[in-house]
């Protein structure tokens, strides 16, 4: 699969700036706005599987392989363990919030549940694009 | 409330024509409708979080069925069946039964049973300082779900990952 016809790859383009950095607004900014991480680790999958669409899997896949978006994924997911492991150092239980709330509607506004969106997020998008790309090269 | 019952309506009409479809393209568009009206009924009720996750889950699944199915162009093979068709109606009915009187044990919308949610939706912006409440509960209340949630997507991945791996190999 060489990719898509030259104005499906023009449009990717120019669409794929805006989809990335509205994923990353999700995800760092999304615990005061409106949206948890979830939402912003799938835009980002989706994002860079657009670009695998359009622009043929051979590079892409290339240079983001499946091992490396998973171990992307794990190691995240290993931040999200240690952030429950400092709530229960500094905070009493497992996972509590332990950084405290500073001035309400402020990016560090909601202590430790920053850091665990952006963990979340970023597995969310690990593991869906290990998955995506190892499905895509599936056939030869 | 009537848009609601008219997107249900469309719900229910795209999940008969994903049955009764010949090819498959056809039944993974109309999957796919069935699920855009779900997300536009989410909207309506007042949960954007919510309409978000699943319009951008159903983009995904109607890519990954689209990729899948649009070579195989195989028609559902289909012929009647008296015992089936009765064995079907039978349970239908029986479920319809069933349902009917479940439905009329329901609280009503709007005022549910389990009260420790009302708690989460009144102290969250105090202890866990956002003003999102879906987030708060996602990742201050509920943060094991969140854990069990995306472990489980992880090993998906892993599994994935070694399936198409030795497939390649040999």
């Amino acid at each position: 699969m060489n990719g898509m016809s030259l104005p499906a790859r023009t449009f990717t383009r120019i669409i794929i700036v805006p989809v990335l950095a509205f994923g990353f607004s999700l995800f760092l900014h999304g615990h005061i706005s409106y949206s948890a991480g979830f939402a912003g680790g799938v835009i980002i999958a989706l994002g860079l599987m657009l670009v695998m669409l359009a622009f043929g899997k051979n590079e892409l896949v290339k240079r983001l392989a499946p091992p490396r978006a998973a171990a992307a994924a794990g190691i995240f997911l290993a931040f999200f363990l240690l952030l429950g492991m400092l709530g229960i150092v500094y905070g009493g239980s497992f996972l509590s919030g332990f950084l405290g709330t500073g001035r309400h509607y402020e990016l560090f506004s909601s202590g430790v549940i920053l850091f665990s969106n952006i963990a979340l997020c970023l597995v969310v998008a690990g593991s869906l694009l290990a998955l995506l790309f190892s499905l895509a090269s599936y056939r030869k | 409330m009537t848009s609601i019952q008219l997107l249900l309506a469309l719900v229910l009409f795209a999940a008969i024509i994903a049955v009764e479809a010949k090819d498959l393209v056809s039944s993974v568009i109309a999957i796919a409708a069935a699920g855009f009206a779900i997300a536009l009924c989410f909207l309506i009720l007042k949960a954007p979080d919510l309409a978000v996750v699943i319009l951008i889950v159903e983009v995904l699944a109607l890519t990954l069925f689209i990729h899948a199915t649009h070579r195989t162009d195989s028609p559902a093979a289909t012929t009647f069946d008296l015992f089936s068709s009765i064995t079907v109606l039978v349970f239908a009915l029986l479920f319809l039964l069933v349902a009917s009187r479940a439905v009329a044990d329901l609280p009503t919308f709007g005022y549910p049973l389990a009260k420790n949610a009302a708690a989460h939706v009144d102290e969250g912006f105090g202890t866990a300082g956002t003003p999102n409440i879906v987030a708060a509960t996602a990742l201050g209340f509920r943060a094991y779900d969140t854990l069990g949630g995306i472990t489980a997507l992880f090993l998906v991945a892993l599994g994935v990952m070694m399936l198409t791996e030795r497939r390649e190999r040999s």
